[in-house]
């Protein structure tokens, strides 16, 4: 629900927008109309521009890392109206002075909630508003008090508010002051007439909106949903209607205006009916997703699928604009990317005129293009081509693809390529075991075995393939190998294979060795490595592991094999479900293969 | 099949079959353990190197033990932070609170757990396929082999299905300062996507994955997942369902493969040899026999440029020590035979001894029909790349010099999991593709 919370502080924000579409005035002017416009604002209207204010302010503070937007609060079924939260603290002398005069229950009362919320009320302040007070005392009502003479405390909530709109005015302009300076996403061209909806043909509306989107993206996120939300409902009734005129009537309207507004919450309390309660027979039934379209934009519903369209193409435009962050940073040249419809800001725009393209054409669309990742949107040019693969049927076209990030933080940084000149560290080299030393070299060596061969299928023991015929012809194979190996049979530690490794252990440790490892394997515990590693505190991981496989493994797998002709899975070592002390296998571990059964 | 014929490079006529073998064992390699339960075991390099020994196939190579790779070295690659991480933490560490907040970050944990030596484990890997590539460099060998690498899961700051470190970036790293080109072969069962991730934006290597796609980890790999920026084309997909078996898998990789070194040719190829694709493996679904899985070393190695073999994934011991002891023969140009000799794990290899297996009876649920319009696809895909690319002297920042944002991202991404616990979502817009198509 958070992006619906979002969407709440998005709407509220909707005075600005409509505002600015309206005139098609440079958007770093509009402020200048909301101080115009003051003193047709309402209270409501106020308790949007602080939440925005508050909004703006933290996101700042927290460096926008942290950031999570505001969601409602709820104490008592009731919603804590910030705004109201922090006049009334105000009132009351501030933080420090209703903690000290434990007045918080009194705080709440003013609010409209039971005294027994303050405690809660409390932690909301300090979560959400302290530091918005406090810039706000050092920075701005200092200066204001220096000039005016006025007792903050005196100060009326009319008054107040009168001066939180310029401290808001002065401390937005502030942000876009700064994203300028970054220069990111603010291109120069937004300075001109981005919102030029009048002046030209449809095709230009999109192209330029479609940059706004982008770019406007920068200065207030919750502005561009709220704007695209708007367009997109303009651009419904734009297709019913059949003309820029209705178009231009429609956006222009004050009903418009207020119709819009009241969509919003009409939006969240249904989203939030729903969401209480999502069988109540009064949501009624949604119709299947292909019949969508024959549904107009009057539908609650369809509205809210709408918007989340909108959200969703917010958020593969924010994922392009990381792209061209890094672009900067690599100082790629722009021209490389002349093939992908020149650079990034019009691939961005148009792809998401293409999406507007087809989701003015069917609903169908929402999900696939949008929630497909940022640039593979590019794929859409080579759709043509790429139909081939989409017919393959179990190719997992249902499935959903997953994203491969790209940056500085993924990708490898390329050495460069030096040709001739190459020179690498001696140390890579390694030390080198086999061939051997010319001194070592035994040229007297006459009975070796031919390259590949394997053993001989018939031998002279009484008892061919028992476990003493094995054990027989893997010690002469081995005395083989050392005789032709020589140092390099201890440098690959041979000394460390097979049965040999039982020679370090006396009778007493293996036969504890073999209990623990039974012991625990039938209890429902299966780990048995915590208790081997107890009692033989002295052996070390390595050597415990070397006998587990060289010794205890091998000796069971060499019973295995002559006891049963069942399927004997030499992997099998614990018998046990997949769980180890590192935690459960998920379902989200490599462990997982659906269609294999697991062990 | 026309094109099943050979190679169109010089190749493996009677004239070109030795090749100078260098290869990269670390003896304490069998000795690591990732835990009980847990389906990676070191022990099987081990296994396979003992194989090679028995069968006397060391004779014909050289063999080294690796240098040790050191964390300036891992970090030519990897985040100072993350290698930080991974060269301090131990298991009587882990919950320490340094080290407790980084593991999820670091996705560290349960495909990934901390084990005793991880670190010297991961060094070793790193090591053993870092001096492959300086072997192919410096013209030392032909082909180099480092079973204990192929670790192809591992991101840049991230660990990922038992994969810590990526040797295989860090090794077409160091390929890449004296070859302009460099091929990236993945055949194990799993997509590649560590290493495709990393150059996922470059020309200057290309990515190749054959992988079981679709509800299988990591979940990456899909057929039209084919790059970006100057990399749009160099990275394929070659997504397969289950029961792929020798011949089907053989009538894409031949062609693709053949067509790849045509247009792409590349100077150097890297070969990952995971053995999980084999049949009867126990995380994979593939059933490739060893000799089939074998036959895409045979055929790289046939184009006689500089190779690099790597190991990978592989859960069935006995099966992937079958498989790289058979494959280190096709490296040397051996054919061993299939009773295996006597040796010290002789027993893991019970009931039948012998070095090949059967492949499974299970159905293969890749029709033909799918075989060839996944072929034709990306024969599609091959042909649109620029003949030849030469090296871009583009600016590459130094790995170190990480931006700021670097917390926010990592807190922001999706850990890679195989289903991240939720229901795919039908895509409608391809589904009416498709349904058109049909």
């Amino acid at each position: 629900m958070t992006g619906w919370s979002k969407k709440v502080a998005g709407s509220r924000v909707g005075s600005f927008n409509t505002q600015k579409v309206q005139k098609a005035e440079p958007c770093l002017k509009n402020f200048a109309n909301i101080e115009e416009n003051g003193e047709k604002n309402t209270d409501k209207e106020l308790k949007c521009l602080f939440n925005d204010l508050l909004e703006g302010f933290l996101k700042e503070v927290s460096g926008g890392s942290n950031f999570k937007p505001l969601s409602r609060l709820i104490f008592d079924g009731q919603e804590v109206d910030l705004f109201k939260l922090f006049f009334v603290v105000r009132q009351r002398g501030g933080y420090e002075s209703v903690s000290t005069n434990g007045s918080w229950g009194l705080a709440a009362k003013e609010c409209g909630f039971k005294s027994s919320i303050g405690v809660a009320l409390k932690l909301v302040y300090n979560r959400y508003l302290y530091k918005l007070d406090q810039w706000l005392r050092e920075s701005v009502l200092v200066k204001q008090e220096v000039k005016t003479g006025v007792k903050e405390r005196d100060l009326s909530l009319c008054g107040l508010s009168m001066g939180l709109k310029s401290d808001l005015k002065v401390f937005l302009l502030g942000i876009m002051d700064k994203k300028m300076e970054d220069g990111e996403f603010m291109n120069a061209e937004i300075k001109k007439d981005s919102f030029g909806f009048e002046n030209e043909g449809s095709e230009s509306i999109f192209k330029d909106r479609g940059f706004v989107e982008s770019n406007g993206r920068v200065k207030k996120g919750e502005e561009v949903i709220n704007e695209k939300v708007e367009e997109k409902w303009i651009l419904n009734d734009k297709v019913k209607g059949g003309g820029i005129e209705n178009f231009d009537e429609k956006k222009g309207g004050v009903d418009g205006r207020k119709r819009k507004r009241e969509c919003y919450s009409s939006m969240l309390n249904w989203i939030g009916k729903v969401a209480r309660d999502p069988c109540n027979p009064e949501i009624g039934l949604l119709p299947e997703k292909h019949r969508w379209k024959y549904y107009d934009s009057e539908q609650l519903w369809k509205r809210i699928l709408s918007v989340r369209e909108v959200m969703l193409l917010k958020r593969n435009i924010g994922s392009s604009s990381q792209h061209s962050i890094w672009q900067k940073k690599q100082k790629m040249h722009p021209s490389l990317y002349d093939d992908q419809n020149g650079s990034e800001r019009l691939r961005c725009s148009q792809r998401f005129i293409s999406s507007m393209d087809s989701s003015s054409k069917s609903w169908d669309c929402i999900d696939s293009d949008s929630s497909s990742s940022g640039f593979q949107s590019d794929d859409h040019a080579d759709k043509q081509s790429l139909s081939t693969a989409d017919s393959i049927s179990y190719l997992g076209n249902y499935l959903r693809r997953k994203r491969i990030p790209i940056g500085p933080l993924f990708q490898a940084g390329l050495p460069e390529f030096c040709g001739e000149a190459y020179n690498s560290d001696a140390k890579w080299v390694g030390t080198k075991v086999w061939p051997l030393e010319k001194g070592e070299v035994k040229k007297t060596l006459i009975e070796r075995d031919r390259i590949g061969k394997g053993r001989q299928e018939s031998c002279g023991c009484q008892f061919p393939g028992s476990v003493q015929c094995v054990k027989f012809h893997v010690g002469e194979k081995r005395m083989r190998v050392k005789l032709e190996a020589g140092s390099a049979f201890y440098r690959w530690k041979f000394d460390g294979m097979g049965e040999e490794v039982a020679l370090s252990w006396t009778k007493e440790e293996e036969n504890k060795f073999c209990d623990i490892v039974k012991v625990k394997i039938s209890s429902s515990y299966k780990y048995f490595w915590d208790e081997l590693f107890k009692f033989f505190p002295r052996k070390g991981r390595e050597s415990l592991v070397s006998y587990y496989y060289n010794i205890f493994l091998l000796r069971r797998r060499g019973y295995q094999n002559r006891t049963s002709t069942s399927n004997i899975d030499s992997d099998d070592d614990e018998s046990g479900p997949l769980r180890n002390r590192f935690g459960q296998m998920t379902a989200n571990s490599i462990c997982c293969s659906p269609k294999k059964p697991q062990r | 099949m026309a094109s099943e014929g050979g190679a169109s490079l010089p190749s493996s006529g009677s004239d070109a079959r030795k090749r100078r073998v260098s290869y990269f064992y670390e003896p304490t390699i069998g000795d690591y353990y990732y835990g009980q339960g847990h389906p990676m075991k070191p022990h099987r390099i081990r296994m396979a190197h003992n194989l090679i020994v028995h069968y006397s196939l060391y004779r014909r190579m050289e063999i080294t033990r690796p240098f040790p790779a050191g964390p300036e070295d891992i970090c030519r690659f990897h985040s100072p932070e993350y290698v930080d991480f991974l060269s301090s933490v131990t298991p009587e560490t882990l919950h320490d609170q340094t080290h407790a907040r980084h593991l999820k970050r670091f996705n560290v944990g349960e495909d990934c757990p901390v084990f005793d030596g991880l670190f010297s484990f991961c060094q070793s890997s790193a090591g053993g396929s870092i001096g492959a590539a300086v072997k192919l460099n410096r013209q030392d060998a032909d082909i180099a082999i480092n079973w204990a690498g192929g670790l192809h899961h591992a991101k840049k700051s991230e660990a990922s299905g038992f994969c810590y470190v990526n040797d295989i970036v860090l090794g077409i790293l160091e390929l890449l300062k004296f070859h302009r080109r460099v091929l990236y072969v993945d055949i194990d069962v799993h997509h590649g996507d560590g290493v495709e991730e990393a150059f996922y934006v470059t020309d200057r290597v290309m990515t190749v994955s054959f992988h079981k796609y679709g509800e299988f980890f990591p979940g990456s790999g899909h057929i039209k997942d084919v790059g970006a920026y100057e990399g749009k084309n160099y990275a394929l997909n070659v997504p397969l369902n289950d029961g792929m078996d020798d011949e089907s898998f053989r009538s894409l990789f031949r062609p693709i493969i053949k067509k790849v070194m045509e247009v792409y040719q590349p100077d150097a190829v890297v070969l990952q040899c995971g053995a999980d694709s084999l049949a009867g493996d126990r995380l994979g679904c593939f059933n490739l026999s060893v000799k089939g899985h074998a036959d895409c070393l045979r055929y790289l190695r046939s184009f006689n440029v500089p190779l690099m073999v790597l190991g990978g994934g592989g859960y069935t011991m006995r099966n992937v020590a079958r498989c790289w002891c058979y494959e280190t023969a096709v490296a040397v140009d051996v054919e061993p035979a299939n009773e295996l000799p006597y040796n010290e794990y002789y027993e893991y290899f019970g009931p039948d001894y012998t070095l090949h297996l059967e492949p499974k009876p299970m159905d293969n649920l890749n029709s033909p029909r799918d075989l060839e319009k996944i072929r034709n696809f990306l024969l599609a895909q091959i042909s649109k790349l620029q003949h030849v690319p030469g090296v871009q002297f583009q600016k590459t920042s130094p790995t170190t010099e990480v931006p700021e944002e670097r917390e926010q991202h990592m807190e922001a991404r999706a850990k890679p999991r195989i289903w991240n616990g939720e229901v795919y979502e039908s895509d409608d817009d391809e589904d009416e593709d498709m349904k058109l198509l049909l």
